[in-house]
């Protein structure tokens, strides 16, 4: 966790927690219209923190993405060439048969 | 003298004998069990990390709702949807990258489940019958099985030697996403703490403003004799201490099980590494069972989307 979100988490937390104590103790609008901006500011910080945190990797999500991708093509091609291999045995059984046939006549 | 038919049945079966046994020496086929048992634990772990991502969207939809509920309460303003919009659609790209995991998991699985080495038995098997057909043998000629159980080997030694190729190719992008995962295991708890908090803050306002019903304490009482009950305000009032503990301890048990399940996540992809690993090292596998803690992010995965509205 960046130390931004940490420092943020503790802040959100400890202030959604006790955001209706808090509202309750303001004597004026004007406390009560503080105290409402301070939570707003720090909820919006609180979640803007995740954001940023999951766009820094968007790099890395597309490589592994790229990766995944590009790995699932190799293995389905040694898929076909074990396939192959099998069409290969077949392909001489019947060679053989043939020739053996062939050689029977 | 052999003839030249004989001679090669005779020829053919002991040389495919002989290779097998040699390539059977130089290595075992628990490879393929082990690759077997890797390509599952992937499947069942891809699908559990798409459920994973789509249970945090759900949770993000839940702390919406709860802001929105919050502004009516309180008078706090409502959150702007950018931000959990953005944060959604980050949540999407991540399933859709477990979704390209279930499609490598599918590959694999493909792989592991191949019929190429009982294809080619019954081929070898068809060619030596007819080899004997033509040389007048009986069918059951030692042969016939000798040939039949060579190729069988040769094509599962081949099989198992493509399947720790396949596995080399696919062991960095695990080790990748476990990496990735841990990087960003704080923010997914991060996301389960802020909408457990706000729930917990809108859910005691409302019980300490009697504005929900403690009807649930006595249907046990009431039920007997087909009643429902409808606490008045002043049953509420008195209830309001016993339902505020319990939100506390709810707050309390939820959280704990959404870090567990995230921690639990993390570990499932690290075990998934682990055996991929293996299978490229050719390394037993002791455990092929699906691990525990895939059942730990299910458990959450199940108890979160019940409770989804």
């Amino acid at each position: 966790m960046s130390d931004a979100l940490t420092t943020v988490k503790q802040l959100f937390l400890a202030c959604q927690t006790n955001l209706t104590v808090m509202l309750a103790a303001c004597k004026t609008q004007e406390d009560h219209d503080a105290v409402v901006n301070q939570y707003v500011e720090l909820r919006d910080s609180y979640y803007e923190c995740i954001d940023k945190a999951f766009k820094e990797n968007d790099a890395v999500l597309q490589v592994l993405e790229a990766q995944a991708t590009s790995v699932t093509a190799t293995v389905k091609r040694i898929n076909t060439q074990l396939g192959d291999i099998s069409k290969v045995i077949g392909y001489v059984t019947q060679a053989a048969t043939i020739a053996g046939k062939i050689a029977a006549l | 003298m052999l003839g030249f038919r004989e001679g090669l049945r005779r020829g053919c079966g002991a040389r495919l004998a002989l290779v097998a046994v040699l390539l059977a020496g130089v290595s075992g086929c628990k490879t393929q069990d082990d690759a077997v048992a890797a390509a599952k634990q992937m499947t069942t772990t891809a699908a559990t990390l798409a459920a994973y991502y789509q249970t945090l969207d759900t949770v993000v939809g839940g702390t919406e709702d709860t802001f929105d509920a919050q502004a009516v309460l309180q008078g706090v303003p409502a959150m702007a949807p950018k931000t959990l919009e953005e944060i959604r659609a980050q949540l999407k790209l991540r399933r859709e990258l477990a979704a390209k995991i279930a499609d490598l998991a599918s590959a694999l699985t493909k792989m592991t489940g191949s019929t190429g080495a009982a294809d080619s038995s019954k081929a070898a098997t068809k060619l030596n019958a007819e080899m004997v057909s033509l040389a007048g043998k009986k069918s059951n000629d030692t042969e016939t099985k000798a040939v039949t159980e060579s190729v069988n080997l040769l094509m599962q030694l081949i099989q198992q030697h493509e399947e720790v190729k396949a596995a080399k190719q696919v062991e960095p992008v695990t080790a990748a996403l476990a990496a990735f995962f841990q990087k960003e295991e704080p923010e997914y708890d991060a996301l389960n703490d802020g909408y457990l908090t706000a729930a917990q803050s809108v859910a005691k306002m409302m019980v300490t403003s009697h504005q929900v019903g403690g009807d649930a304490a006595f249907v046990s009482a009431l039920s007997p004799f087909g009643l429902t009950p409808a606490a008045n305000e002043k049953t509420q009032a008195a209830m309001e201490s016993q339902l505020l503990a319990k939100i506390d301890a709810e707050y309390k048990r939820r959280e704990d099980e959404a870090h567990k399940a995230t921690g639990a996540m993390y570990d499932s992809l690290k075990e998934m590494d682990a055996r991929v690993s293996l299978v490229t090292r050719d390394q037993p596998m002791d455990i092929r069972q699906e691990p525990l803690t895939l059942k730990t992010v299910q458990g959450w995965i199940a108890s979160t989307q019940k409770e989804a509205p």
